[in-house]
């Protein structure tokens, strides 16, 4: 049965069998499938992107991570395919930027040194208004700041150039409002000559220029030129032919750079001077005086370091015990070698300069000087060397300080001989008593020497001590006074005028009144020392109480009293007087005040 | 990224300028100001598209809104849920600017937040689904529906 009815289908099938076989063994031969799948492929992909648009968008996806990959692996395949773009570009970039930087450093010279700019810069300080305006509108004729391009239909934003920091909105959002005020004006006031063509934004100007397909909006600052409208105009146009494409396909808009590239091409600027010399390309006024600052500045401090080197140069040659070989510049310091006696004193010497030294023996008279000072180690004496002498002078403190040392001298390097012509010292006694026989000391000093210093102590009249210190001090260099008391005449008699002796019982004279006597006493003695001649006057009294026989014998009683004491302390009788006054009527009342015994100085 | 122009349309007070300041600069003002012209708002929704919401003042007789739509991406309808006039208000904008009906667009039923004063029918739905593909209750006050409704109608456009 199966067999029947195979044969059957051979005969009735066996061209279709044949066919499928031949398709079977098509599709299982990758190649020759390839083949004839690669035949129909380009006209395929026409017409699904006809029917299904969106499968062109799978193909023109791009997927980062695959190129990354891709230039991974194949690195130098791809440096060598960019070579060639990236290189010009490179060079053309620094080209550009070395034009621009020129270009920025004549401006800023200008703007920085010229009168012209410092009379701006007085300007904006007076006036308030910035520096930079200032410059913008004495320099700067126009300047194109902004560039929108716009779908007509839309009012999206196509592309922008200008500086995006500068924008007071959102640029798409600007583009709308932008075509629905040139749609309200084209609409609700002129129609017919084409809608808004300029406005005026504070002290810029917003230029619309229409296209066909797109409306260039342009933000300009300055006073612009009907020129600078026609070449608008003109870049309009081009743009509209050159972009025609991309100005409908908004798949580009917003990310087009060569559309950019072109806008940034006509962001143009014209300085008041383009003009008047639009062949002057450098300016060579700020670069001739930077030059000659600069060989100013240069002559100026080779000049300051030659001055300084002179300078160091001497004070090294002038330094005794110093052989300079050679002074070398080394950055900041200078490098001074040469010889050096190590008795040289080279601490008054820069600290500009190091010194590399070698040591050595110096034949100058200084430092044989100084050598013969350094062994002899005697303070206060003076050294003078000449052709190998040696001579001392001045005093010397001990008479063993030296004389050793002195014999010795010879043997040092470059000493011939020696000159010792040292004074023995004085003792401080032995110049006081010296003094003390040419200048007798005044009565009731006491003059003392010790460690140096003269000591005065002692009580003395001005008159006699004045004199005698000032020479005293004119002798010595230490003269101590601090213990000697110096009394005026008027008012050591004044002293003795105002003391009382107080003195109720006219029998006897207490340890008190003693004391009182004993400073009257010294008092008197003191100007004694003066005049010889002077006299104690004594005045007894009484109050006059009582009888006036008990009375004046009580006033003679403390007289005679009084009188004793004073001769008692030392005065003679030729010395005091006395002046008794006696009561010659009593009187009622005790009155202490009156009884006792007061003094005078008689001349 | 792609910029795409939207266009809120719809009578006077219906709350087109509130739906955009809720939805732009989430904020809603009790006060009512009137849009003169068009106010221009900006919105950035993905990595790929940037909605330019051009709110065009509410629709009177004599009013050129026209201009303003030419190249529209997208349309958004409002109306007001407490003013059943205002859904009329579209039919007259549709006769005036027949080309609108081939527009995307969604339909924003605005003031849900006054429930008290809803004055809805169900034929009302009818009527705003045959304009709109989409109609969605917001409140700009409350900003309920606002950012959902946007997002809609960015989908459709896409």
């Amino acid at each position: 049965m199966s067999e029947d009815r195979e044969k059957l289908k051979q005969l009735l099938l066996s061209e279709e069998i044949a066919e499928i076989e031949a398709l079977r063994k098509l599709l299982e031969d990758q190649q020759q499938f390839s083949q004839k799948v690669s035949e129909v492929l380009d006209r395929a992909t026409d017409i699904t992107i006809k029917n299904n648009p969106k499968f062109q968008k799978k193909f023109s996806k791009i997927d980062s991570k695959a190129y990354v990959r891709a230039i991974k692996a194949n690195k130098q395949t791809f440096i060598d395919a960019l070579l060639p773009i990236i290189g010009p570009m490179i060079r053309q970039s620094v080209t550009n930027a070395i034009r621009r930087f020129v270009a920025d450093v004549n401006r800023a010279m200008e703007l920085g040194l010229s009168a012209k700019a410092l009379k701006w810069r007085w300007q904006s300080l007076t006036t308030g208004v910035p520096f930079a305006e200032l410059v913008f509108n004495n320099t700067i004729e126009y300047q194109v700041q902004q560039i929108f391009l716009i779908d007509n239909e839309t009012g999206l934003l196509i592309e922008y150039a200008g500086q995006e920091g500068a924008l007071l909105q959102d640029k798409d959002a600007m583009s709308a409002m932008l075509t629905a005020i040139q749609d309200f004006v084209k609409d609700s006031i002129d129609n017919e000559s084409g809608g808004l063509s300029a406005a005026e934004l504070g002290d810029k100007l917003l230029w619309l220029i229409a296209g066909n397909k797109a409306n260039l909006a342009i933000v300009v600052k300055g006073a612009p030129t009907n020129r600078l409208r026609d070449t608008l105009t003109d870049a309009c146009e081009n743009i509209h032919i050159e972009f025609s494409d991309d100005l409908v396909n908004q798949e580009t808009w917003n990310n087009n750079p060569e559309l950019k590239l072109q806008l940034e091409q006509i962001l143009l600027t014209k300085t008041q001077s383009d003009d008047q010399d639009s062949d002057k390309t450098i300016n060579w006024w700020p670069w001739l005086l930077i030059i000659i600052g600069l060989f100013g500045w240069y002559f100026w401090s080779n000049y300051r370091d030659q001055k300084n080197q002179q300078q160091l140069l001497e004070q090294l040659n002038q330094t005794p015990g110093f052989v300079l070989q050679s002074l070398i510049k080394d950055g900041d310091q200078y490098i001074a070698t040469g010889l050096k006696d190590p008795s040289a004193d080279l601490s008054h010497i820069s600290n500009q300069i190091q010194i590399k030294s070698t040591p050595f023996i110096s034949l100058e008279d200084e430092m044989i000087a100084a050598r013969a000072k350094e062994y002899l180690a005697m303070d206060g004496i003076h050294i003078h060397a000449e052709n190998g002498v040696v001579t001392l002078s001045g005093t010397k403190s001990k008479p063993t300080d030296s004389s050793e040392k002195f014999d010795n001298l010879v043997l040092l390097p470059g000493i011939k001989s020696g000159n010792n012509q040292l004074t023995q010292q004085q003792s401080i006694e032995e110049k006081l008593a010296e003094f003390l026989d040419n200048n007798p000391t005044p009565a009731n000093l006491k003059i003392t020497a010790a460690q140096n210093t003269i000591a005065v102590t002692g009580q003395t009249m001005s008159s006699l001590s004045v004199p005698f210190l000032e020479l005293l001090n004119q002798h010595f260099d230490q003269v101590n006074t601090d213990s000697l008391e110096i009394f005026e005449t008027e008012n050591l008699k004044k002293q003795i005028s105002q003391s009382r002796l107080p003195m109720v019982n006219p029998d006897r004279i207490n340890d008190e009144q003693k004391l009182i006597l004993q400073t009257v006493v010294q008092a008197f003695n003191l100007l004694m020392t003066e005049n010889q001649q002077l006299k104690l006057k004594i005045l007894p009294r009484s109050d006059c109480q009582g009888t006036i026989e008990e009375s004046n014998k009580n006033i003679n009683s403390r007289g005679e009293l009084v009188l004793q004491a004073l001769l008692d302390s030392g005065l003679q009788p030729d010395d005091v007087l006395s002046e008794i006054v006696y009561c010659d009527q009593t009187q009622n009342e005790v009155n202490p005040d009156l009884l006792g015994v007061w003094f005078e100085v008689k001349e | 990224m792609k910029s795409k122009k939207i266009c809120m349309i719809g009578r006077f007070a219906v709350g087109k300028t509130s739906l955009v300041d809720r939805f732009v600069k989430n904020h809603f003002a009790e006060k009512y100001q009137t849009t003169v012209g068009v106010a221009i708002s900006t919105k950035i929704m993905d990595e790929t598209t940037k909605l330019i919401i051009w709110d065009i003042a509410g629709f009177e007789q004599e009013n050129h809104y026209k201009p303003y739509l030419r190249g529209a991406h997208g349309i958004i309808y409002v109306v007001d849920a407490t003013e059943p006039e205002s859904i009329n208000t579209l039919d007259l904008i549709l006769a005036d600017s027949p080309e609108l009906a081939d527009k995307p667009a969604v339909c924003f039923v605005n003031k849900t937040d006054l429930k008290d004063d809803i004055k809805w029918q169900d034929s009302f739905d009818d009527k705003l689904n045959d304009i709109a593909k989409k109609t969605i209750w917001t409140s700009a006050k409350t900003g309920e529906n606002v950012e959902d409704g946007f997002a809609e109608l960015n989908k459709i456009i896409q």
